[in-house]
């Protein structure tokens, strides 16, 4: 093959967690592929298993939960054979993870200073206290935060939303990681300072070829940072494909009907359409196609199970109609 | 068209507790300006956006509108009615005039109150309503926010997000209220179901003739329901004008870069060009002159020293914007 082994390969994934209710798959079937210095969106609506599956990807499921099935291949080696000591060296070292709450991602008791130079004193990567004190100083002023020497003195409270938000990007991306799996990094955040908390992931990815999966649920945030977009709905990929392509032409009624339902600003009276019903119960669910009983194109056969079917050279979808859907 | 709702200087500050060093050097204790006078006009009928990031103080002018806080200058009056010192009891009789719907749905609902205690208590205590009467009024109003007679046996955490907020609405609109504050109303609900709620609202906005103060983070939520649209900072209104003039041809600076900010999906792979630096000012300790000038591109030596005024923006009726660009320049 003339194409490049990628990063980041995850295929036939299923994650479960028992429930009074029965088992339930949060993720069910998940195949992606990620390479160095890409930047992936993962879109779906609460429950759609999006942060689930990067979870599992960082070795994250809390028992009971856990993978059932599938291969998780960093760098061609299969995480989930690899012993829990070599995942965790492999976590916050190869792979790390910014999370939505900085507020309760960083330790209120202690100093920003010392939780940066833990953690590269943890991954061995200074020799002294006194090196990666150093280094943590370097980390901040490269996420952006003015007179890092004296501010790695400050507790997290100190910090203002995107200022701590940027403070747990350093600290992910403290040991150098390749993958950095971004989860809501910046739901919390106000407009002006989002755009500041992306453009430095952006440039992150350009400058050190980090990977990046951005989970969120802003289709428009995926559309100016992502050149490859995933959708998932109900545990499952049900499209996939570069960006541009799927907002101007989706291949999968879901992604079409996400797309009808949010307002625009360029055209305010542009009626919205929501769509009808809810997400099914994922313990209850059968093989057949999962987004049926909102479907407008849903037919008989949609009972059937329905595969992540290519079309064409970089599009997939779940969904037999998918050269319909327009 | 007349105002429903009026306020002049409008202004609510928060005395908070001095810290040690302060009692000892017998300074006063601070006082955060949450609202630093907003002159506002909510005409009868028409929807006002109002936009603004965290901090800004949007969702505390909309609970003054409604006297749910005490001003701490200014005056509001409602319906030609002066309501700025009245008493509780003075504003009884106007309460199931004005309502709010919240953002929180899993908040904002008691837990312990099924569907119809939570809507049978403003029938009650407003209406006086009780028994078959109030119950074909409650089951009309679930019916129209899109639920179900078998929903009013039950409590709130039997609910989804999105059938939680309806509930929200219903309570909100089963005394047919003529003005409505609706508080980031889709902000914790997904993508699909926020569709929902929108259409839900623009739906009984026209049946109802209802007036809305529309408070949201989100300028695209805002745009498609809200006829005016007012942008906040730091506890004052920056502009104001009709949806297409703010929109397409915003007078103030941050109104500019905030719609800058906004991520667009019909240019993908094209982040927004210039992205305000700095970070929002803390309103403990707002910054001298205009509030925006320590972020503003255009900041000049005047924005320094002077407040702007809320003026008319040259050849754009009805719109408003404090930036002395506008009036006679920064310098």
């Amino acid at each position: 093959m003339t194409v490049a082994e990628p990063l980041l390969a995850v295929r036939g994934l299923r994650t479960v967690f028992p429930t009074r209710r029965g088992l339930l798959a949060a993720c069910d079937g998940v195949d992606l592929q990620l390479a160095a210095g890409e930047a992936l969106g993962v879109v779906g609506e609460s429950g759609s298993g999006k942060s689930v599956t990067f979870l599992s990807v960082l070795g994250l499921i809390r028992p009971p939960g856990r993978i059932e099935a599938g291969e998780i291949l960093f760098e061609g080696r299969n995480l989930i054979r690899l012993p829990a000591a070599a995942r965790r060296a492999l976590r916050g070292r190869a792979m790390a993870l910014a999370m939505q709450d900085s507020l309760s991602a960083l330790n209120p008791a202690l100093t920003i200073g010392t939780q940066i130079v833990e953690t590269i004193l943890a991954h061995g990567l200074a020799r002294s206290r006194a090196a990666a004190r150093d280094r943590a100083v370097e980390l901040l002023h490269r996420v952006g935060i003015p007179s890092s020497d004296r501010r790695l003195n400050d507790y997290p409270h100190q910090f203002s939303g995107g200022m701590r938000q940027r403070a747990m990007i350093a600290i992910a991306l403290a040991a150098e990681p390749k993958l950095l799996v971004a989860d809501e990094p910046t739901t919390a955040l106000d407009v002006t300072i989002r755009a500041q908390v992306l453009d430095l992931i952006d440039r992150l990815r350009r400058e050190r070829g980090l990977a990046v999966a951005l989970i969120t649920h802003d289709l428009g945030v995926v559309a100016e940072r992502c050149d490859r977009v995933m959708v998932m709905y109900a545990g499952q990929v049900v499209e996939e494909g570069p960006t541009a392509e799927v907002i101007a032409s989706p291949r999968h009624p879901y992604t079409r009907s996400l797309l009808a339902s949010l307002p625009s600003l360029e055209d305010p009276d542009r009626p919205i359409d929501a769509i009808p019903g809810q997400v099914p119960d994922l313990t209850r669910v059968d093989a057949g196609c999962r987004f049926r009983n909102r479907c407008p194109l849903a037919v008989e056969l949609c009972m059937q199970p329905v595969e992540l079917r290519a079309l064409g050279a970089n599009r997939l979808s779940r969904c037999i109609r998918a050269e319909e859907v327009a | 068209m007349s105002a429903l709702v009026e306020a002049v200087g409008l202004a609510k500050s928060y005395a908070l507790r001095r810290s040690i060093s302060q009692r000892l050097a017998r300074r006063p204790a601070p006082a955060l300006r949450a609202v630093a006078g907003v002159d506002l006009m909510v005409m009868r009928g028409v929807t006002l956006g109002l936009i603004g990031e965290s901090g800004c103080g949007k969702s505390t002018l909309g609970r003054l509108l409604l006297r749910l806080h005490k001003p701490s200058a200014g005056s509001i009056r409602f319906d030609g009615i002066d309501i700025t010192h009245a008493p509780e009891r003075a504003l009884r009789p106007l309460r199931p005039r004005m309502q709010i719907i919240f953002q929180d749905p899993y908040s904002s609902l008691n837990p312990r109150r099924t569907v119809r205690e939570i809507l049978g208590l403003p029938l009650a205590l407003h209406a006086g309503l009780q028994g078959a009467e109030a119950e074909a009024r409650m089951l009309a109003m679930l019916d129209r926010v899109g639920l179900a007679r078998a929903h009013l046996d039950r409590y709130p955490h039997q609910f989804s997000g999105g059938q939680r907020q309806r509930i929200g609405i219903a309570r909100a609109l089963i005394l047919r209220p003529e003005f409505v504050v609706c508080d980031e109303p889709v902000s914790a609900l997904d993508v699909s179901v926020q569709a929902q709620v929108l259409s839900l609202l623009r739906e009984l906005r026209a049946e109802m003739g209802l007036t809305l103060l529309f408070i949201s983070h989100d300028i695209a939520v805002v745009a498609h329901l809200a006829h005016r649209i007012a942008v906040m900072y730091l506890g004052r209104i920056v502009e104001e004008g009709p949806r297409e003039a703010v929109t397409r041809r915003p007078a103030h600076p941050y109104t500019r870069a905030l719609l800058a900010a906004v991520p667009r999906l019909d240019r993908p792979g094209t982040p927004a060009p210039r992205h305000l630096g700095g970070e929002l000012p803390s309103p403990l300790t707002p910054p001298p002159g205009c509030p925006f000038h320590p972020r503003c591109p255009e900041a000049g030596p005047r924005c320094r020293r002077e407040v702007p005024a809320l003026v008319a923006v040259p050849k754009s009726d009805a719109h408003r914007a404090a930036c002395h660009l506008l009036a006679g320049g920064v310098a």
